[in-house]
């Protein structure tokens, strides 16, 4: 609308000149003015907020090889050195197939588990002549539990060993440096510890990231695990919450973080996380992401 | 063909889809030792997990605190910790929400049935 009205503001300024002149500079005013749509980037800066994804996507052949740590509580103090005595990773390649939809892999030492996602955008946040509020994406995710005879004497059934994930991940970048995430979440386990445990978990998580520097960001994540209408006292899981920061350097994004949860898959993070952060049950943890480009 | 693939990985996946619980598919894990029931080990845990919410500090529900082996035994000799936590007419069910699992259910009727001892 205002380019239009700029159009005519200018068009009328130069009428007295004439008609060739004037068609000349119109025709270049609309070469100016053509439609253009601004995409949002970097809404986050790398493709997890602390543990769970974030909206971001590997571009199209590019492969990010991601090695995570979360070490044991700090409140375990200094016999274990504050939990950096014990540590659980996870080893992951994730792989952009398309610009919008990204594939991976990865193994965590937190029961054996193997896992693999699919990432696809649905929408992406843009202004211009194509106006998104938000980023759109969904994550479907499945883990297993490759744990050598979990319980010994008895038949283990590869059902027994699955989970899944289903996640809307909802992000928008309010300013250059604030970016706001809300993820609705599903989680299915195929086996529970006990009848009380519910197989289905729905959660809705929130994830955030300010900019303090070009290069360094804070980072803070909480998802709330809705409790089944039935055990309203469910005593041993607890809601996820990490706060940290990312750092960017060359070819690199470090990620550290003090987080209440051991798992860095989505079944572990939401459905078996045990630290309650006002009892020091905090875990030190990070996560370094290497992007390789095979763009020829 | 493409189809075909997207409809055998959609049946795969929810083919895998169960509802199993570990106490349900391995009764034998279970370990509900009703051998050794004790005040201290066995019946006050049960009581911290399943009643503590509301039955402690200043004003607990119902004017019933289960903090100590006094308040519980009293519980216990009147009759009303067995009605409330077995369901009995004339009690409420407790906890609430939901009934106390098998083994603890047991444990605390044990030691009821044991005459309560301070252990």
């Amino acid at each position: 609308m205002r380019s239009h009205s700029l159009v005519l503001v200018i068009a009328s300024l130069v009428l007295p000149i004439s008609a060739r002149a004037q068609d000349e500079l119109l025709n270049e005013l609309d070469q100016q003015t053509t439609p253009t749509v601004a995409y949002t980037y970097a809404t986050f800066k790398s493709t997890r907020v602390v543990t769970l994804h974030s909206v971001e996507n590997m571009q199209a052949k590019q492969l990010d090889f991601r090695i995570s740590h979360r070490f044991g509580r700090i409140n375990e103090g200094f016999p274990q050195f504050f939990g950096l005595d014990q540590s659980t990773i996870r080893l992951g390649l994730e792989y952009g197939l398309t610009d919008w939809l990204m594939a991976g892999i990865g193994r965590s030492s937190y029961e054996k588990t193997f896992d693999g996602f699919l990432k696809m955008k649905l929408l992406r946040q843009s202004s211009g002549s194509k106006n998104v509020p938000v980023t759109v994406s969904l994550l479907s995710s499945l883990t297993f539990n490759g744990m050598k005879d979990p319980i010994p004497g008895e038949t283990y059934y590869f059902s027994n060993r699955l989970a899944y994930a289903f996640q809307m991940l909802v992000a928008r970048k309010f300013t250059e440096n604030f970016s706001l995430q809300l993820s609705p979440s599903f989680v299915h386990r195929n086996l529970v510890k006990t009848a009380l445990d519910p197989n289905d978990l729905f959660s809705l998580g929130s994830g955030f990231r300010y900019k303090i520097t070009k290069r360094i960001s804070f980072n803070a994540e909480y998802y709330y695990v809705l409790q089944p209408f039935w055990n309203l006292k469910d005593f041993s899981n607890v809601n996820p919450f990490s706060i940290g920061f990312d750092i960017e350097t060359g070819g690199h994004v470090f990620q550290l973080h003090l987080t209440n949860s051991l798992g860095m898959t989505e079944k572990a993070y939401l459905g078996q996380t045990t630290g309650h952060w006002k009892h020091g049950d905090i875990h030190f943890g990070f996560n370094i992401s290497r992007v390789f480009s095979f763009k020829k | 063909m493409r189809k075909i693939l997207l409809l055998f990985a959609t049946l795969t996946v929810l083919y895998s889809c169960y509802y199993d619980n570990e106490e349900y598919l391995y009764p034998s894990l279970s370990q509900c030792d009703t051998t050794s029931i004790t005040f201290t080990g066995s019946v006050y845990p049960v009581l911290q997990q399943y009643c503590y919410g509301c039955h402690s500090g200043g004003s607990p529900a119902g004017n019933v605190a289960l903090t100590n082996y006094q308040t519980i035994s009293s519980t216990a000799a009147n009759g009303s910790l067995f009605g409330v936590i077995n369901g009995s007419p004339g009690f409420p069910q407790m906890p609430p929400d939901a009934p106390l699992p098998a083994c603890q259910k047991t444990i605390i009727i044990k030691w009821i049935k044991n005459g309560y001892p301070n252990n």
